[in-house]
């Protein structure tokens, strides 16, 4: 009993360092909210929502403005679901956090996908069809 | 480097959370080393990419291997040296100038040699394995 316990208080300790993802219906796009550090660790785990939601065709919108560490996991793994787009669903970025900004802005020339200054902008841009950004 | 004020030592062992304990451990020392901000943010990411590349290339993702982090602090800039003691993977390994192709490799090289400034990698490493990673951050109020 108690070393199941100590499990359980482990994988806690460790989901408690790892990412929270919400997400939320607007304006007929998925808004995915990502709390935490994304790396290694934590980005397989943002990488399979993302792939879940694109390939449901989905518009989906990352909020990245909670995101308090990135590296290139988290680019590698946007660029992943990203080739996924097109065909299936939508995949943007809005209102990057400053850790999230300064690492995309040095390892990729445009974003590893298109991004926008706020959610709202996002959502404009999703309204008016599915044209390239 | 002049003679340091003092060195830390962490030893690390390969596991998909190494980058995140390598960066929580190592932020207390480089706070105490002067930095804040920006440039404690990129310490942080370039240690964790460094840790990283140990991880997945030198290691293969295998438990079970050891990365060993040090830092030494002078008056001028912290040195931080990441050595693993796995394969060497790319000999003649250089960190790039330009920003590579995505899908071609060493873009995360080459974001450790933009946010540091000084980056240097010896192969094989210390006794004579794996790689030795090492790389500079000057404080900017000695600089000046």
């Amino acid at each position: 009993m108690g070393k199941t316990h100590a499990v359980d208080e482990r994988r806690n300790h460790q989901a408690s360092h790892l990412i929270t993802i919400s997400t939320e219906e607007r304006g007929g796009s998925v808004i995915v909210r990502v709390d935490g550090e994304v790396d290694i660790a934590s980005a397989p785990r943002l990488e399979a929502e993302l792939t879940r939601l694109i390939r449901q065709g989905r518009s989906v919108i990352l909020d990245a403005g909670a995101i308090t560490y990135f590296d290139m996991a988290g680019v590698r793994a946007l660029e992943s679901v990203a080739r996924l787009a097109g065909r299936n669903g939508e995949l943007v970025m809005a209102g990057l956090s400053h850790p999230v900004a300064r690492v995309v802005d040095i390892v990729t020339a445009a974003g590893p996908v298109p991004r926008f200054a706020t959610v709202e902008e996002a959502l404009a841009h999703l309204r008016r069809g599915r044209g390239p950004a | 480097m002049t003679s340091p004020r003092w060195t830390a030592t962490y030893r690390l062992f390969t596991r998909p959370d190494a980058p995140r304990i390598a960066r929580t451990l190592i932020t207390p020392a480089v706070r105490l080393a002067g930095f804040s901000g920006d440039d404690l943010l990129d310490i942080q990411v370039a240690v964790s990419e460094a840790v990283a590349n140990a991880f997945k290339h030198a290691y293969g993702g295998k438990p079970g291997g050891r990365i060993e982090v040090d830092l030494a602090c002078d008056e001028r800039e912290l040195t931080i040296r990441i050595h693993d003691s796995g394969r060497e993977v790319t000999p003649g390994l250089t960190v790039p100038r330009t920003l590579p192709p995505p899908g071609e490799g060493g873009r995360g090289l080459y974001l450790i040699g933009r946010l540091m400034d000084e980056v240097e990698i010896r192969q094989p490493g210390r006794r004579g394995r794996g790689t030795l990673v090492t790389m500079k951050k000057r404080l900017k109020t000695a600089s000046a």
